[in-house]
Protein backbone atom coordinates (compact mmCIF):
# COMPACT_ATOMS: atom_id res chain seq x y z
CA UNK A 1 0.00 0.00 0.00
CA UNK A 2 2.77 2.57 0.66
CA UNK A 3 4.54 3.93 -2.07
CA UNK A 4 7.20 6.49 -2.87
CA UNK A 5 6.15 8.98 -4.74
CA UNK A 6 8.66 10.95 -6.75
CA UNK A 7 7.28 14.19 -6.67
CA UNK A 8 4.86 14.97 -4.09
CA UNK A 9 2.38 17.25 -5.34
CA UNK A 10 1.78 19.50 -2.61
CA UNK A 11 -0.35 22.47 -3.10
CA UNK A 12 -0.87 25.15 -0.27
CA UNK A 13 -3.85 28.17 -1.22
CA UNK A 14 -3.32 30.29 0.45
CA UNK A 15 -6.23 42.21 47.47
CA UNK A 16 -6.59 42.40 50.01
CA UNK A 17 -2.84 41.37 48.54
CA UNK A 18 -1.64 38.93 51.42
CA UNK A 19 1.71 38.61 49.83
CA UNK A 20 3.77 35.78 51.30
CA UNK A 21 7.26 37.53 50.00
CA UNK A 22 7.01 40.23 52.56
CA UNK A 23 9.74 42.08 50.96
CA UNK A 24 9.64 42.14 47.68
CA UNK A 25 6.60 44.71 48.11
CA UNK A 26 4.87 46.09 50.97
CA UNK A 27 0.99 45.24 50.89
CA UNK A 28 0.55 48.90 50.29
CA UNK A 29 2.72 49.03 46.95
CA UNK A 30 0.69 45.94 45.94
CA UNK A 31 -2.77 47.40 46.49
CA UNK A 32 -1.84 51.06 44.65
CA UNK A 33 -0.47 48.71 42.26
CA UNK A 34 -3.62 46.82 41.89
CA UNK A 35 -6.09 50.06 42.57
CA UNK A 36 -4.17 51.20 39.06
CA UNK A 37 -6.12 48.60 37.12
CA UNK A 38 -8.49 50.15 35.21
CA UNK A 39 -11.67 48.01 34.31
CA UNK A 40 -11.76 49.51 30.53
CA UNK A 41 -7.97 49.52 30.08
CA UNK A 42 -7.04 47.56 27.06
CA UNK A 43 -6.49 43.60 28.21
CA UNK A 44 -2.64 43.96 26.88
CA UNK A 45 -1.59 46.93 28.95
CA UNK A 46 -3.24 44.48 31.68
CA UNK A 47 -0.78 41.59 30.77
CA UNK A 48 1.96 44.60 31.25
CA UNK A 49 0.00 45.88 34.76
CA UNK A 50 0.08 41.53 35.97
CA UNK A 51 3.42 41.07 34.92
CA UNK A 52 4.93 44.22 37.49
CA UNK A 53 2.97 42.79 40.38
CA UNK A 54 5.32 39.23 40.00
CA UNK A 55 8.36 40.61 38.14
CA UNK A 56 10.19 41.34 40.95
CA UNK A 57 9.53 38.07 42.42
CA UNK A 58 10.05 35.85 39.45
CA UNK A 59 13.53 37.93 38.93
CA UNK A 60 14.98 37.12 42.41
CA UNK A 61 14.11 33.36 42.30
CA UNK A 62 15.20 32.80 38.50
CA UNK A 63 18.23 35.30 39.08
CA UNK A 64 20.48 32.92 40.52
CA UNK A 65 20.82 28.84 39.85
CA UNK A 66 21.95 28.21 42.83
CA UNK A 67 18.62 29.57 44.69
CA UNK A 68 17.19 27.53 42.18
CA UNK A 69 19.29 24.67 43.32
CA UNK A 70 18.26 25.17 46.63
CA UNK A 71 14.49 25.25 46.23
CA UNK A 72 14.63 22.13 44.08
CA UNK A 73 15.93 20.32 47.27
CA UNK A 74 13.28 21.63 49.31
CA UNK A 75 10.17 21.75 46.93
CA UNK A 76 9.08 18.89 48.73
CA UNK A 77 10.57 17.94 51.98
CA UNK A 78 11.72 19.87 54.90
CA UNK A 79 15.33 20.24 55.01
CA UNK A 80 18.64 21.01 57.33
CA UNK A 81 21.62 22.74 55.71
CA UNK A 82 23.36 19.99 55.86
CA UNK A 83 21.35 17.46 53.47
CA UNK A 84 21.05 20.45 51.24
CA UNK A 85 24.50 20.35 50.73
CA UNK A 86 24.66 16.48 50.65
CA UNK A 87 21.87 16.38 47.61
CA UNK A 88 23.22 19.78 45.54
CA UNK A 89 26.77 19.83 46.01
CA UNK A 90 26.92 23.48 46.81
CA UNK A 91 29.59 24.92 49.04
CA UNK A 92 27.89 25.61 53.07
CA UNK A 93 29.05 29.19 52.64
CA UNK A 94 26.81 29.17 49.21
CA UNK A 95 23.59 27.15 50.77
CA UNK A 96 23.47 29.70 54.10
CA UNK A 97 23.82 33.24 52.32
CA UNK A 98 21.33 32.30 49.75
CA UNK A 99 19.02 30.75 52.09
CA UNK A 100 19.40 33.72 54.29
CA UNK A 101 18.26 35.87 51.50
CA UNK A 102 15.46 33.80 50.50
CA UNK A 103 14.38 34.17 54.44
CA UNK A 104 14.64 37.51 54.66
CA UNK A 105 12.17 38.23 51.87
CA UNK A 106 9.96 35.50 52.82
CA UNK A 107 10.42 32.73 50.29
CA UNK A 108 11.40 30.03 52.32
CA UNK A 109 10.90 29.77 56.58
CA UNK A 110 12.93 27.54 59.30
CA UNK A 111 12.02 25.48 62.15
CA UNK A 112 13.41 23.19 64.11
CA UNK A 113 14.73 20.52 61.57
CA UNK A 114 15.21 22.71 58.52
CA UNK A 115 14.20 25.11 55.61
CA UNK A 116 10.94 24.72 54.43
CA UNK A 117 9.23 26.54 51.15
CA UNK A 118 6.04 28.81 51.33
CA UNK A 119 3.30 27.61 49.31
CA UNK A 120 3.70 30.28 47.27
CA UNK A 121 7.34 29.59 46.54
CA UNK A 122 5.91 26.34 45.57
CA UNK A 123 3.80 27.51 43.43
CA UNK A 124 5.74 29.61 41.70
CA UNK A 125 8.74 27.17 41.54
CA UNK A 126 6.25 24.89 40.09
CA UNK A 127 5.52 27.39 36.89
CA UNK A 128 9.13 28.20 36.60
CA UNK A 129 9.77 24.57 36.10
CA UNK A 130 7.03 23.91 33.48
CA UNK A 131 8.41 27.38 32.10
CA UNK A 132 12.05 26.16 31.81
CA UNK A 133 10.80 22.58 30.61
CA UNK A 134 8.91 24.42 27.66
CA UNK A 135 12.02 26.30 26.99
CA UNK A 136 13.74 23.12 26.82
CA UNK A 137 11.62 21.48 24.38
CA UNK A 138 11.44 24.67 22.56
CA UNK A 139 15.40 24.65 21.69
CA UNK A 140 15.29 20.51 21.35
CA UNK A 141 13.26 20.93 18.36
CA UNK A 142 14.31 24.02 17.25
CA UNK A 143 14.72 23.27 13.62
CA UNK A 144 10.98 22.11 14.12
CA UNK A 145 9.57 25.21 15.23
CA UNK A 146 11.91 27.54 13.93
CA UNK A 147 10.86 29.49 10.42
CA UNK A 148 7.42 27.58 10.52
CA UNK A 149 4.15 29.03 10.71
CA UNK A 150 2.21 28.07 14.06
CA UNK A 151 -0.51 31.09 13.58
CA UNK A 152 -2.75 28.17 13.34
CA UNK A 153 -2.21 26.71 16.48
CA UNK A 154 -4.29 28.63 19.37
CA UNK A 155 -2.43 30.10 21.62
CA UNK A 156 -4.61 28.62 24.15
CA UNK A 157 -2.49 25.11 23.12
CA UNK A 158 0.75 26.96 22.73
CA UNK A 159 0.29 27.67 26.12
CA UNK A 160 0.69 23.67 26.62
CA UNK A 161 2.95 22.86 24.14
CA UNK A 162 5.43 21.25 26.61
CA UNK A 163 2.98 18.40 26.29
CA UNK A 164 5.09 17.23 23.44
CA UNK A 165 8.17 17.05 25.24
CA UNK A 166 8.27 13.62 24.57
CA UNK A 167 7.87 13.61 21.06
CA UNK A 168 10.67 12.71 18.63
CA UNK A 169 10.96 14.43 15.44
CA UNK A 170 10.80 12.57 11.84
CA UNK A 171 13.15 14.01 9.64
CA UNK A 172 13.80 12.50 5.74
CA UNK A 173 17.07 11.61 5.00
CA UNK A 174 19.37 11.20 1.89
CA UNK A 175 18.98 7.45 1.91
CA UNK A 176 15.36 7.86 3.15
CA UNK A 177 13.87 10.89 1.26
CA UNK A 178 10.42 9.53 1.65
CA UNK A 179 10.54 8.50 5.68
CA UNK A 180 8.32 10.93 6.72
CA UNK A 181 5.07 10.00 4.49
CA UNK A 182 5.66 6.41 5.11
CA UNK A 183 5.87 6.15 8.59
CA UNK A 184 2.58 7.85 8.71
CA UNK A 185 1.05 6.04 6.10
CA UNK A 186 2.71 3.27 8.20
CA UNK A 187 0.73 4.60 11.38
CA UNK A 188 -2.66 4.88 9.57
CA UNK A 189 -2.97 1.70 8.53
CA UNK A 190 -2.46 0.79 11.43
CA UNK A 191 -5.11 2.44 13.43
CA UNK A 192 -8.76 1.81 14.29
CA UNK A 193 -9.54 5.25 14.47
CA UNK A 194 -8.13 8.36 13.23
CA UNK A 195 -8.38 12.11 12.92
CA UNK A 196 -6.93 14.43 10.46
CA UNK A 197 -6.58 17.95 9.57
CA UNK A 198 -4.90 18.17 6.26
CA UNK A 199 -5.42 20.98 2.86
CA UNK A 200 -3.43 18.88 0.73
CA UNK A 201 -3.55 15.90 -0.92
CA UNK A 202 -0.82 13.33 -1.24
CA UNK A 203 -1.59 10.68 -4.13
CA UNK A 204 -1.47 7.79 -1.45
CA UNK A 205 -4.60 9.56 0.51
CA UNK A 206 -7.36 8.41 -1.66
CA UNK A 207 -6.60 5.05 -1.56
CA UNK A 208 -5.86 4.35 1.73
CA UNK A 209 -9.25 6.24 2.90
CA UNK A 210 -11.00 4.13 0.94
CA UNK A 211 -9.41 0.49 2.49
CA UNK A 212 -9.90 2.49 5.95
CA UNK A 213 -13.81 3.31 5.15
CA UNK A 214 -14.45 0.10 4.50
CA UNK A 215 -12.22 -1.68 7.18
CA UNK A 216 -14.77 -0.03 9.47
CA UNK A 217 -11.65 2.19 10.84
CA UNK A 218 -13.33 5.23 12.66
CA UNK A 219 -12.14 8.70 10.55
CA UNK A 220 -12.58 12.11 11.60
CA UNK A 221 -11.85 14.00 8.66
CA UNK A 222 -11.49 17.76 8.40
CA UNK A 223 -10.08 18.91 4.50
CA UNK A 224 -9.29 22.58 3.66
CA UNK A 225 -12.26 24.02 1.50
CA UNK A 226 -10.05 23.56 -1.77
CA UNK A 227 -9.53 20.13 -1.48
CA UNK A 228 -12.54 18.72 0.14
CA UNK A 229 -14.60 18.33 -3.11
CA UNK A 230 -11.51 17.01 -4.73
CA UNK A 231 -10.80 14.14 -2.18
CA UNK A 232 -14.46 13.37 -2.15
CA UNK A 233 -14.37 12.68 -6.00
CA UNK A 234 -11.15 10.30 -5.71
CA UNK A 235 -12.70 8.61 -3.43
CA UNK A 236 -15.94 7.95 -4.76
CA UNK A 237 -19.58 9.09 -3.61
CA UNK A 238 -20.25 4.97 -3.13
CA UNK A 239 -17.43 4.57 -0.58
CA UNK A 240 -18.01 7.99 0.90
CA UNK A 241 -21.74 6.84 1.64
CA UNK A 242 -20.86 3.66 2.99
CA UNK A 243 -18.75 5.63 5.47
CA UNK A 244 -21.82 7.93 6.26
CA UNK A 245 -24.16 5.41 6.11
CA UNK A 246 -21.99 2.89 8.68
CA UNK A 247 -21.01 6.25 10.99
CA UNK A 248 -17.43 5.30 10.63
CA UNK A 249 -16.87 8.47 8.67
CA UNK A 250 -16.64 12.29 9.97
CA UNK A 251 -16.09 14.60 6.82
CA UNK A 252 -16.10 18.41 7.57
CA UNK A 253 -14.51 21.12 5.70
CA UNK A 254 -12.57 23.89 7.24
CA UNK A 255 -14.04 27.31 7.56
CA UNK A 256 -10.57 28.97 7.05
CA UNK A 257 -8.01 27.12 5.46
CA UNK A 258 -5.54 25.77 7.92
CA UNK A 259 -1.82 25.38 7.55
CA UNK A 260 -1.55 22.70 9.68
CA UNK A 261 -1.14 19.34 9.04
CA UNK A 262 -2.22 17.03 12.27
CA UNK A 263 -3.20 13.03 12.28
CA UNK A 264 -4.02 11.76 15.11
CA UNK A 265 -5.33 8.48 17.04
CA UNK A 266 -5.72 7.20 20.52
CA UNK A 267 -2.10 5.69 20.07
CA UNK A 268 -0.28 8.82 18.22
CA UNK A 269 -0.28 12.44 17.06
CA UNK A 270 2.13 13.53 14.52
CA UNK A 271 2.35 17.12 13.73
CA UNK A 272 3.29 19.04 10.57
CA UNK A 273 3.98 22.52 9.97
CA UNK A 274 3.67 24.75 7.05
CA UNK A 275 7.43 27.05 6.62
CA UNK A 276 7.14 30.57 5.87
CA UNK A 277 6.66 30.65 2.31
CA UNK A 278 3.39 28.86 2.83
CA UNK A 279 4.65 25.46 1.71
CA UNK A 280 4.59 22.54 3.94
CA UNK A 281 7.39 21.35 5.05
CA UNK A 282 7.23 17.71 3.74
CA UNK A 283 11.12 16.81 5.47
CA UNK A 284 10.36 17.04 9.27
CA UNK A 285 7.17 15.95 11.44
CA UNK A 286 6.97 16.03 15.21
CA UNK A 287 5.58 12.32 16.18
CA UNK A 288 4.60 10.96 19.97
CA UNK A 289 3.27 8.36 21.56
CA UNK A 290 3.43 10.15 25.08
CA UNK A 291 -0.39 10.35 26.84
CA UNK A 292 0.18 14.21 27.02
CA UNK A 293 1.03 14.55 23.61
CA UNK A 294 -1.98 12.28 22.54
CA UNK A 295 -4.88 14.87 24.84
CA UNK A 296 -3.25 17.55 23.50
CA UNK A 297 -3.63 16.99 19.55
CA UNK A 298 -7.23 15.19 20.50
CA UNK A 299 -8.11 18.37 22.05
CA UNK A 300 -6.43 20.60 19.37
CA UNK A 301 -8.26 18.77 16.46
CA UNK A 302 -11.72 18.89 18.74
CA UNK A 303 -11.33 22.74 19.04
CA UNK A 304 -10.94 22.88 15.01
CA UNK A 305 -13.48 20.71 14.74
CA UNK A 306 -15.85 21.82 16.37
CA UNK A 307 -15.35 25.45 14.05
CA UNK A 308 -15.95 23.91 11.56
CA UNK B 1 3.59 26.71 57.61
CA UNK B 2 4.76 26.39 61.30
CA UNK B 3 3.03 23.32 62.31
CA UNK B 4 6.36 20.57 63.43
CA UNK B 5 7.07 18.60 60.86
CA UNK B 6 9.88 16.08 60.92
CA UNK B 7 13.03 15.85 59.12
CA UNK B 8 12.58 15.19 55.66
CA UNK B 9 9.28 14.60 56.03
CA UNK B 10 7.17 15.35 53.03
CA UNK B 11 5.35 18.60 52.75
CA UNK B 12 1.85 17.74 51.94
CA UNK B 13 -0.30 20.44 51.35
CA UNK B 14 0.50 21.25 48.14
CA UNK B 15 0.55 19.25 44.61
CA UNK B 16 3.64 18.97 43.25
CA UNK B 17 3.69 15.65 41.52
CA UNK B 18 6.20 14.71 39.16
CA UNK B 19 8.54 17.88 40.30
CA UNK B 20 10.78 15.44 41.89
CA UNK B 21 10.64 12.83 39.48
CA UNK B 22 11.81 15.11 37.00
CA UNK B 23 14.60 17.62 38.47
CA UNK B 24 15.39 20.95 36.81
CA UNK B 25 17.08 21.32 34.21
CA UNK B 26 19.54 23.70 34.29
CA UNK B 27 20.72 23.19 30.79
CA UNK B 28 19.05 26.14 29.25
CA UNK B 29 19.37 27.85 32.70
CA UNK B 30 20.97 31.02 30.72
CA UNK B 31 18.36 31.83 28.31
CA UNK B 32 15.23 31.09 31.08
CA UNK B 33 17.80 33.70 32.88
CA UNK B 34 18.02 36.37 30.23
CA UNK B 35 14.00 36.44 29.66
CA UNK B 36 12.92 36.68 33.31
CA UNK B 37 15.41 38.48 35.36
CA UNK B 38 15.80 41.51 33.08
CA UNK B 39 12.54 44.18 33.06
CA UNK B 40 13.30 45.76 29.71
CA UNK B 41 14.05 41.98 27.70
CA UNK B 42 10.68 40.97 29.51
CA UNK B 43 8.81 44.04 28.04
CA UNK B 44 10.48 43.85 25.09
CA UNK B 45 9.28 40.28 24.08
CA UNK B 46 5.78 41.24 25.96
CA UNK B 47 5.44 44.46 23.62
CA UNK B 48 6.51 42.77 20.46
CA UNK B 49 3.75 39.86 21.01
CA UNK B 50 1.02 41.86 22.82
CA UNK B 51 0.94 44.86 20.40
CA UNK B 52 2.46 42.26 17.14
CA UNK B 53 0.40 45.89 14.90
CA UNK B 54 2.30 48.49 16.71
CA UNK B 55 4.89 49.68 15.07
CA UNK B 56 7.85 48.64 17.10
CA UNK B 57 10.70 50.10 16.23
CA UNK B 58 13.12 51.62 19.06
CA UNK B 59 11.19 54.99 19.81
CA UNK B 60 8.35 52.95 20.26
CA UNK B 61 9.95 50.59 22.67
CA UNK B 62 11.32 53.73 24.46
CA UNK B 63 7.98 54.77 25.31
CA UNK B 64 6.39 51.51 26.05
CA UNK B 65 8.88 50.24 28.43
CA UNK B 66 10.17 53.45 29.57
CA UNK B 67 13.99 52.81 29.32
CA UNK B 68 16.03 54.94 27.90
CA UNK B 69 17.65 54.33 23.73
CA UNK B 70 20.92 52.87 24.76
CA UNK B 71 19.24 50.43 27.21
CA UNK B 72 16.93 49.22 24.81
CA UNK B 73 18.93 48.81 21.93
CA UNK B 74 21.35 46.46 24.32
CA UNK B 75 18.48 44.38 25.45
CA UNK B 76 17.21 44.04 21.72
CA UNK B 77 20.83 42.88 20.69
CA UNK B 78 20.49 40.06 23.62
CA UNK B 79 17.38 38.49 22.34
CA UNK B 80 18.60 39.33 18.50
CA UNK B 81 21.10 37.11 19.46
CA UNK B 82 19.25 34.33 21.51
CA UNK B 83 17.21 34.30 18.35
CA UNK B 84 13.80 35.65 19.61
CA UNK B 85 13.24 39.01 17.41
CA UNK B 86 14.55 39.93 14.15
CA UNK B 87 14.62 43.31 12.82
CA UNK B 88 13.51 44.49 9.49
CA UNK B 89 13.28 48.04 8.45
CA UNK B 90 14.17 49.24 11.51
CA UNK B 91 11.33 48.00 12.74
CA UNK B 92 11.62 44.47 15.44
CA UNK B 93 9.04 41.40 15.09
CA UNK B 94 9.11 38.06 17.28
CA UNK B 95 10.79 34.93 15.59
CA UNK B 96 8.94 31.91 15.51
CA UNK B 97 10.76 30.75 18.41
CA UNK B 98 10.55 34.39 20.03
CA UNK B 99 6.89 34.12 19.64
CA UNK B 100 6.29 30.38 21.25
CA UNK B 101 8.58 31.91 24.05
CA UNK B 102 6.14 34.86 24.86
CA UNK B 103 3.30 32.60 24.63
CA UNK B 104 4.29 30.30 26.95
CA UNK B 105 5.99 33.57 29.42
CA UNK B 106 2.32 34.83 29.33
CA UNK B 107 0.77 31.71 30.62
CA UNK B 108 3.89 31.65 33.56
CA UNK B 109 2.58 35.36 34.40
CA UNK B 110 -1.23 34.55 34.45
CA UNK B 111 -0.77 31.71 36.67
CA UNK B 112 1.22 33.39 39.35
CA UNK B 113 -0.38 36.35 39.03
CA UNK B 114 -3.15 34.58 40.22
CA UNK B 115 -1.30 32.78 43.07
CA UNK B 116 -0.17 35.86 44.15
CA UNK B 117 -3.01 37.76 44.14
CA UNK B 118 -5.64 35.71 45.52
CA UNK B 119 -4.64 34.34 48.86
CA UNK B 120 -7.15 31.66 48.51
CA UNK B 121 -4.66 29.72 46.80
CA UNK B 122 -2.07 29.70 49.41
CA UNK B 123 -3.82 29.52 52.41
CA UNK B 124 -5.80 26.09 51.48
CA UNK B 125 -4.70 22.99 50.78
CA UNK B 126 -4.45 22.28 47.35
CA UNK B 127 -3.17 18.39 47.78
CA UNK B 128 -6.17 17.35 45.55
CA UNK B 129 -6.55 19.88 42.83
CA UNK B 130 -3.99 17.97 40.41
CA UNK B 131 -0.19 19.57 38.90
CA UNK B 132 -2.31 19.67 35.16
CA UNK B 133 -5.66 21.74 36.85
CA UNK B 134 -3.05 24.17 39.32
CA UNK B 135 -0.98 24.92 35.57
CA UNK B 136 -4.26 26.09 34.53
CA UNK B 137 -5.65 28.32 36.85
CA UNK B 138 -5.33 31.25 34.73
CA UNK B 139 -8.54 29.73 33.30
CA UNK B 140 -9.75 31.28 36.37
CA UNK B 141 -8.90 34.75 35.69
CA UNK B 142 -12.07 36.19 35.78
CA UNK B 143 -12.85 34.57 38.97
CA UNK B 144 -14.85 35.81 42.30
CA UNK B 145 -13.46 35.61 45.18
CA UNK B 146 -16.14 35.66 47.78
CA UNK B 147 -15.30 36.19 51.42
CA UNK B 148 -17.51 36.15 54.45
CA UNK B 149 -17.82 39.44 56.32
CA UNK B 150 -18.40 40.12 59.94
CA UNK B 151 -21.17 42.10 58.60
CA UNK B 152 -22.39 38.86 56.34
CA UNK B 153 -21.18 35.59 57.36
CA UNK B 154 -22.75 33.45 55.38
CA UNK B 155 -22.16 35.83 51.72
CA UNK B 156 -20.38 32.71 50.17
CA UNK B 157 -23.10 30.09 50.60
CA UNK B 158 -25.84 32.68 49.87
CA UNK B 159 -23.82 33.58 46.93
CA UNK B 160 -23.80 29.56 46.03
CA UNK B 161 -27.49 29.26 46.85
CA UNK B 162 -28.15 31.85 44.77
CA UNK B 163 -26.49 30.79 41.53
CA UNK B 164 -27.62 27.24 42.22
CA UNK B 165 -31.10 28.19 42.25
CA UNK B 166 -30.82 29.63 38.59
CA UNK B 167 -28.94 26.80 36.79
CA UNK B 168 -29.93 23.74 35.30
CA UNK B 169 -27.82 20.48 35.36
CA UNK B 170 -25.31 20.59 38.07
CA UNK B 171 -21.78 18.43 38.08
CA UNK B 172 -20.89 18.23 42.10
CA UNK B 173 -17.90 17.54 43.82
CA UNK B 174 -19.16 16.82 47.54
CA UNK B 175 -16.31 16.38 50.50
CA UNK B 176 -18.67 17.31 53.25
CA UNK B 177 -22.71 17.09 54.65
CA UNK B 178 -24.03 20.18 54.85
CA UNK B 179 -27.69 20.70 55.13
CA UNK B 180 -27.94 24.28 53.56
CA UNK B 181 -25.89 23.25 50.74
CA UNK B 182 -27.83 19.55 49.95
CA UNK B 183 -31.34 21.37 50.89
CA UNK B 184 -30.83 23.95 48.30
CA UNK B 185 -29.02 21.71 45.70
CA UNK B 186 -32.15 19.22 45.56
CA UNK B 187 -34.57 22.00 45.47
CA UNK B 188 -33.16 23.54 42.62
CA UNK B 189 -32.75 20.27 40.51
CA UNK B 190 -36.27 18.85 41.34
CA UNK B 191 -37.97 22.51 40.71
CA UNK B 192 -35.55 23.06 37.38
CA UNK B 193 -36.13 19.46 36.25
CA UNK B 194 -32.37 19.00 35.83
CA UNK B 195 -29.84 16.55 36.54
CA UNK B 196 -28.23 16.30 39.24
CA UNK B 197 -24.60 14.29 39.36
CA UNK B 198 -22.73 14.02 42.35
CA UNK B 199 -19.07 12.59 43.29
CA UNK B 200 -18.66 11.52 47.16
CA UNK B 201 -17.19 8.78 49.46
CA UNK B 202 -19.32 6.31 51.38
CA UNK B 203 -19.55 8.02 54.06
CA UNK B 204 -21.17 11.19 52.67
CA UNK B 205 -22.89 9.29 50.13
CA UNK B 206 -24.51 7.30 53.37
CA UNK B 207 -25.54 10.29 54.81
CA UNK B 208 -27.31 12.10 51.79
CA UNK B 209 -28.75 8.52 50.79
CA UNK B 210 -30.48 8.80 54.56
CA UNK B 211 -31.64 12.42 54.79
CA UNK B 212 -32.68 12.79 50.89
CA UNK B 213 -34.40 9.89 50.28
CA UNK B 214 -37.57 11.42 49.21
CA UNK B 215 -36.10 14.08 46.49
CA UNK B 216 -33.49 10.84 45.50
CA UNK B 217 -36.36 9.26 44.22
CA UNK B 218 -38.15 11.68 42.29
CA UNK B 219 -34.98 12.01 40.81
CA UNK B 220 -34.06 8.67 40.23
CA UNK B 221 -37.68 8.19 38.93
CA UNK B 222 -37.35 10.96 36.23
CA UNK B 223 -33.82 9.59 35.41
CA UNK B 224 -31.90 12.75 36.78
CA UNK B 225 -29.75 11.77 39.36
CA UNK B 226 -25.93 9.96 38.85
CA UNK B 227 -23.96 9.50 41.88
CA UNK B 228 -19.90 7.98 42.16
CA UNK B 229 -18.73 6.57 45.16
CA UNK B 230 -15.32 7.44 45.54
CA UNK B 231 -12.38 5.88 48.03
CA UNK B 232 -10.82 8.93 48.86
CA UNK B 233 -11.65 11.84 51.58
CA UNK B 234 -12.42 14.48 49.60
CA UNK B 235 -11.05 18.07 50.02
CA UNK B 236 -12.52 19.82 47.54
CA UNK B 237 -15.91 21.19 47.33
CA UNK B 238 -16.76 22.00 43.40
CA UNK B 239 -19.81 22.51 41.40
CA UNK B 240 -20.29 23.19 37.98
CA UNK B 241 -22.78 23.50 36.06
CA UNK B 242 -23.04 25.19 32.06
CA UNK B 243 -23.21 28.85 34.16
CA UNK B 244 -20.36 28.37 36.41
CA UNK B 245 -17.95 26.98 37.80
CA UNK B 246 -17.44 27.51 41.96
CA UNK B 247 -14.88 25.96 44.64
CA UNK B 248 -14.63 25.64 48.01
CA UNK B 249 -11.46 24.39 49.73
CA UNK B 250 -10.16 22.95 53.15
CA UNK B 251 -7.58 24.42 55.09
CA UNK B 252 -4.13 22.95 55.94
CA UNK B 253 -5.15 21.70 59.23
CA UNK B 254 -7.89 19.58 57.41
CA UNK B 255 -11.16 21.84 58.20
CA UNK B 256 -13.33 22.77 55.31
CA UNK B 257 -13.55 26.54 54.52
CA UNK B 258 -17.00 27.65 54.24
CA UNK B 259 -15.80 31.70 54.84
CA UNK B 260 -14.32 31.42 50.94
CA UNK B 261 -15.35 30.58 47.58
CA UNK B 262 -14.03 31.13 44.17
CA UNK B 263 -16.84 31.58 41.55
CA UNK B 264 -16.26 31.77 37.95
CA UNK B 265 -18.98 32.40 35.46
CA UNK B 266 -16.31 32.44 32.14
CA UNK B 267 -16.34 29.66 29.88
CA UNK B 268 -12.38 28.87 30.60
CA UNK B 269 -13.71 28.73 33.67
CA UNK B 270 -16.32 26.12 33.25
CA UNK B 271 -14.36 24.19 31.41
CA UNK B 272 -11.83 23.70 33.92
CA UNK B 273 -14.48 23.04 36.49
CA UNK B 274 -16.06 19.81 34.30
CA UNK B 275 -12.86 18.77 33.52
CA UNK B 276 -11.65 18.64 37.66
CA UNK B 277 -14.86 17.17 37.63
CA UNK B 278 -14.39 14.70 34.80
CA UNK B 279 -10.78 13.59 36.29
CA UNK B 280 -12.58 12.71 39.84
CA UNK B 281 -15.74 10.93 38.43
CA UNK B 282 -13.27 8.71 36.33
CA UNK B 283 -11.76 7.91 39.93
CA UNK B 284 -14.67 6.79 40.72
CA UNK B 285 -17.35 3.74 40.51
CA UNK B 286 -21.17 4.71 39.32
CA UNK B 287 -23.77 3.67 41.78
CA UNK B 288 -27.24 2.33 40.38
CA UNK B 289 -29.15 3.89 42.71
CA UNK B 290 -32.11 2.59 41.62
CA UNK B 291 -30.69 -0.87 42.80
CA UNK B 292 -30.04 -0.15 46.19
Amino acid sequence: MTKNYGSVNIETKNIKVLNEFNTVKSEDDDLKLLNKFDLNKNENDEMLEKFDFVRKDLKFLTNSQIRLEIINSIANFIKPIKDIHKETNLPYSAISLNIKHLEEKGFLQSNYHGYVLNNLTKIFFKEIIEFNRSINMINKFFDFFNAHKFEEIDDEFLKDIVSLDNSKIIESSLTDVYKVHNTIIDSILNSKDIYCVFNFIHPDYPVIFQDLIKNSVNIRLLLSKDIHFIFKGLIGDEIINKGLKNKNLNLKKLKINKNLFLIGSTEFIYLGLFKEDNSFDQNRILFSTNENAIKWGEELFNKIYGSS
Amino acid sequence: MAEIMNSNEKCNDLNLDGLKEEPFDFSNFQELRTVISSESRSKILLQLYLNKSDLNNVETLKNKIKKPSPYILNSVRQLEIMGLIKRANKTFYLTSKGSIMAIIFLKLIENVYIFKKHNFWTTHNLKQIPSEFLNHVYFLKDGMYYHSTNNDLIKPLNEYLKLIRSSEDLNIIMPIFSKPHLDGIFKSTIKNKSTLKIIANEEIFNLIFKNYKKEIKILIKRDKIRFWKINLDLEIFLTNSSKFSSLNLFFKDGHYDDSNLLLDKSIKGIQWGLKLFNHYKNKGILIYLDRI
